[in-house]
């Protein structure tokens, strides 16, 4: 029997009169890249985000390693394994690359209310981030101002600070947004690196990297789930072509 | 408590609400939508009530008095917008606090050096000076009835405008998506400067409509304008409607606590929490609705 | 080790004339540079909350009226000790910032502006409605607190020491905080709240602690000024004009950096003595220099300094 990671539960969320998550239940199996694509607007950032907390579903469950999760708050599901990177690279500018992934080291201490040491000296806080430095091949940059970064460089961090708490599920939105073809091969690759250690839920236009990737895909329009299975059946899915691969081919 | 006194209370009640009701629209608007803190709003109060008194001097004539002065405020505002709160809007709220901050600093100052430290008083026009009476012993003083009057029809000129008319559906599509009326191919600095200039002229008529009944000094803006916050904190930045309920709420509670609270309590305690009552009604408020009762989405 | 960089020699400097001051024997100096020490204790706790944590306070006013008023009505009370006095002060501007902050803190933007401001008028009015302390006028304290013998405050030069010290021990505990792992979760959630909600780190809290944090400091700054004065009164400490020179202390003297609050309350206080001398009107002058300062100028004179001298 496969092994449910995260469990959604007829999750449904309105704006209003829009209705942006229709009803929808999805899963994702444990050491799977679980792939969610769409046209524009089908609704799977807020998804995203209400999964990880950042949005109040109207209804609906969310199961996270068969416990409900639905009223927790974002950094305690981070806290729980549900780590979550940014479709726009979403840093702290007012630190350097390792700076960054330091910040991140705190949310696995308990706390951080600790008033005397100075924070760049202390090696529990460095060393894991230098190595997550290194899995990422940033060791070089590691001194310079994240807004001197490449956007490339950017969304690498993005995704490293993802990775600190070591998270059993990642949800990634569109970690190859705006990557060359070099960038976006070597982040596939660093993508399929993380199998197997972790879950992915990854929200992504670029079909290459999604067909190169997933084992499974879902595929959402208008806040509905219209299809989810293997690869090879989601590309010959009539319905999907019409909602989707029609408009979007390539990303 | 005799019913009449109760009345009278009331009537204050509703009377200072509603004054506050048009200083709060200006907040409310200029801080929901265009996002901006001035200080200097209740510097607007201060002065509609000063030019109020200086042109009657000049024209002896109440209404000519208030024109002008409401056309003086007018000016004012739409300088001061041009100016220094239109630089200000892309630089972030600490310097808008600071730079408004010198605006009250400013005023205050200059109207020592104009019109000296001492209080003054604006008597009320004759043909308001009355009493009017209510119903069998209850007369309640024709000003004030006057003032509340003015301030409901400038409310629901408010409202005919802000729902009816294409400028108020400007205004209000302001308050969700600016980018979405600069796409109407409007100028969105035109609609801000309309916005801050009315503002300030409902501020100074408030001014000018409360300044014969308290005296006329520098730094009065200051304390109404404080209260003016909790009124908006109450309503939700960016509702006028939250700003009238919110407004009504404040100035009922604090007129009955200051009458009601040192009967209760005696002069010592019942002083002391008559002045925080409409601030514990605030932080319930808070507690329950972090954004106000009625918040708009833009915030 | 302490790097000798520019910043080093610079705060030396600063410790130097600090500690030199009072061999000018002019009282009215000492008095002055008093002053100066205790609104730069009430600036840095500003700083923590504007320069690190990114917050807007517009009532620390109240914070600091609550050390003050707490101290003169304990002295008055006959609680002259100062080791009694100055923790209970400290501890009452505390709580109110434990409750203020609680309340203030579950709204951002405009709102926390507004709301610090509202909460702090209130203070205000009670403190003003306050009969048996003089309400709008004030009262005067019986004396200067006492260290049971140990140090004599109630000579300028003896007081002028004991604020030093305390300033110092201020500025020590906030600078190392601010780089420590509390001072750097304060920026990061400045930076940028959502990314630190979802790397596992609660803002809240964080926030919660540095206003307590701040409100105890100024709370503590208030208590010396009522001693420095030995008057307490709401007008020129609890109004909001307190709370927003404040704020331009920090602005003046360079937001973030700790000393240069200090600097900045230095700066406002020569102007408003220096102009005041020239005319009794000097907040014409001063508005518009504020409104220029704020719109032309972009950094605070702490700020411009270190640049030089690190070139």
């Amino acid at each position: 029997m496969t092994d449910t990671v995260l469990r959604i539960e007829n999750l449904t969320k309105r704006f209003g009169a829009l209705t942006v998550t229709a009803d929808l239940n999805l899963e994702v199996w444990r050491g799977e890249v679980h792939a969610l694509i769409g046209p524009n607007g089908a609704g799977k950032t807020t998804l995203i985000n209400q999964i990880a907390g950042r949005l109040r579903p109207d209804a609906g469950r969310i199961w996270f390693h068969g416990r409900d999760v639905t009223d927790l708050s974002v950094h305690q599901r981070v806290r729980a394994g549900l780590g979550r990177s940014f479709q726009i690279s979403s840093l702290f500018d007012s630190f350097t690359a390792l700076g960054n992934v330091a910040i991140a080291v705190h949310g696995v201490q308990r706390h951080s209310f600790r008033f005397w040491r100075a924070a760049d000296q202390l090696t529990h806080l460095t060393e894991p981030a230098r190595h997550i430095l290194r899995q990422v091949g940033l060791t070089e940059r590691a001194d310079i101002p994240v807004t001197a970064l490449s956007h490339g460089e950017r969304r690498v961090l993005e995704l490293a600070l993802t990775l600190v708490c070591k998270p059993a599920l990642l949800l990634l939105d569109e970690p190859m947004a705006g990557l060359g073809p070099q960038e976006s091969r070597a982040m596939v690759e660093f993508l399929r690196g993380l199998k197997g250690a972790h879950s992915i839920l990854l929200i992504e236009h670029d079909m290459d990297a999604v067909f190169a990737l997933a084992d499974r895909i879902s595929v959402l329009a208008a806040g509905r789930l219209i299809a989810t299975g293997a690869p090879e059946d989601i590309r010959r899915n009539p319905r999907v072509r019409n909602a989707y691969l029609g408009d979007d081919e390539g990303g | 408590m005799a019913p009449a006194l109760l009345l009278e209370q009331a009537f204050n009640g509703v009377q200072f609400g509603m004054m506050l009701f048009l200083l709060a629209v200006g907040v409310t608007l200029i801080f929901g939508i265009m996002n901006v803190i001035n200080l200097a709003h209740g510097s607007m109060f201060m002065l509609g009530s000063y030019f109020l008194m200086q042109w009657i001097a000049w024209t002896h004539s109440y209404a000519a008095g208030v024109v002008l002065a409401l056309l003086a405020i007018g000016i004012l505002s739409l300088l001061l917008e041009r100016t220094i709160i239109r630089p200000l809007y892309r630089h972030g709220h600490l310097d808008q606090v600071l730079a408004t901050f010198g605006l009250v600093l400013f005023f205050n100052e200059l109207v020592i050096v104009l019109w000296g430290r001492d209080p003054l008083y604006i008597a009320i026009p004759s043909f308001l000076s009355g009493q009017v009476r209510l119903f069998e012993g209850a007369a309640y003083p024709a000003y004030r009835l006057a003032i509340t009057a003015v301030a409901v029809l400038v409310g629901v000129a408010l409202y005919l405008v802000i729902a009816k008319t294409r400028l108020g559906m400007l205004i209000r599509a302001g308050a969700e998506k600016r980018l979405v009326v600069e796409m109407m191919g409007v100028d969105i600095s035109r609609i801000y400067m309309l916005i801050f200039a009315l503002g300030g002229v409902l501020a100074g008529l408030a001014g000018m409509m409360t300044g014969p009944l308290l005296a006329v000094h520098s730094g009065m803006g200051e304390p109404i304008l404080v209260l003016t916050l909790v009124v908006v904190i109450i309503g939700g930045i960016g509702s006028i409607r939250g700003a009238l309920i919110a407004a009504l709420l404040v100035g009922v509670l604090d007129t009955f606590g200051r009458v009601l609270l040192p009967v209760v309590f005696g002069t010592g305690t019942g002083n002391a929490l008559s002045n925080m009552t409409v601030y514990i009604l605030m932080a319930g408020v808070l507690l329950w609705r972090p954004s106000g009762l009625f918040p708009s989405h833009a915030s | 080790m302490i790097p000798a960089t520019g910043r080093f020699w610079i705060l030396a400097a600063l410790l130097l004339i600090g500690v030199l001051v009072p061999l000018t024997g002019d009282t009215f100096y000492i008095k002055f540079a008093t002053r100066i020490m205790i609104y730069g204790m009430a600036a840095v706790a500003i700083d923590i909350l504007l320069g690190y944590a990114g917050l807007i306070s517009l009532g620390h006013a109240a914070f600091f009226g609550i050390g003050a008023y707490a101290v003169g009505m304990l002295t008055n009370a006959g609680v002259v000790s100062a080791f009694l006095c100055w923790p209970l002060a400290v501890a009452a501007a505390l709580l109110a910032a434990l409750v203020i902050g609680a309340l203030s803190l579950r709204t951002t933007g405009l709102y926390f502006i507004m709301i610090t401001l509202a909460f702090a008028q209130m203070v205000y009015y009670v403190a003003q409605s306050l009969r048996a302390y003089g309400g709008d006028d004030g009262f005067s304290l019986v004396s200067r607190n006492t260290f049971a013998g140990l140090i004599d405050i109630s000579g300028p030069v003896a007081f002028y020491y004991v604020v030093l010290v305390l300033l110092v021990a201020v500025v020590v505990f906030a600078t190392r905080a601010m780089n420590a792992e509390f001072g750097v979760v304060l920026r990061a959630s400045r930076d940028n709240s959502d990314r630190l909600e979802a790397v596992g780190v609660p803002p809240y809290p964080y926030r919660l602690a540095a206003f307590v944090i701040s409100g105890a400091i100024a709370g503590l700054a208030g208590a010396l000024l009522a001693n420095l004065n030995q008057y307490v009164a709401p007008q020129g400490m609890l109004s909001w004009q307190v709370s927003a020179e404040l704020l331009v202390m920090v602005i003046f003297g360079a937001a973030g950096t700790i000393i240069g609050p200090i600097i900045g309350a230095a700066i406002y206080l020569f102007f408003a003595e220096i102009l005041s001398e020239i005319t009794q009107h000097w907040m014409l002058l001063f508005g518009p220099l504020l409104i220029v300062r704020v719109m032309l100028i972009k950094d605070g004179v702490y700020a411009m300094i270190l640049r030089a001298v690190d070139r």
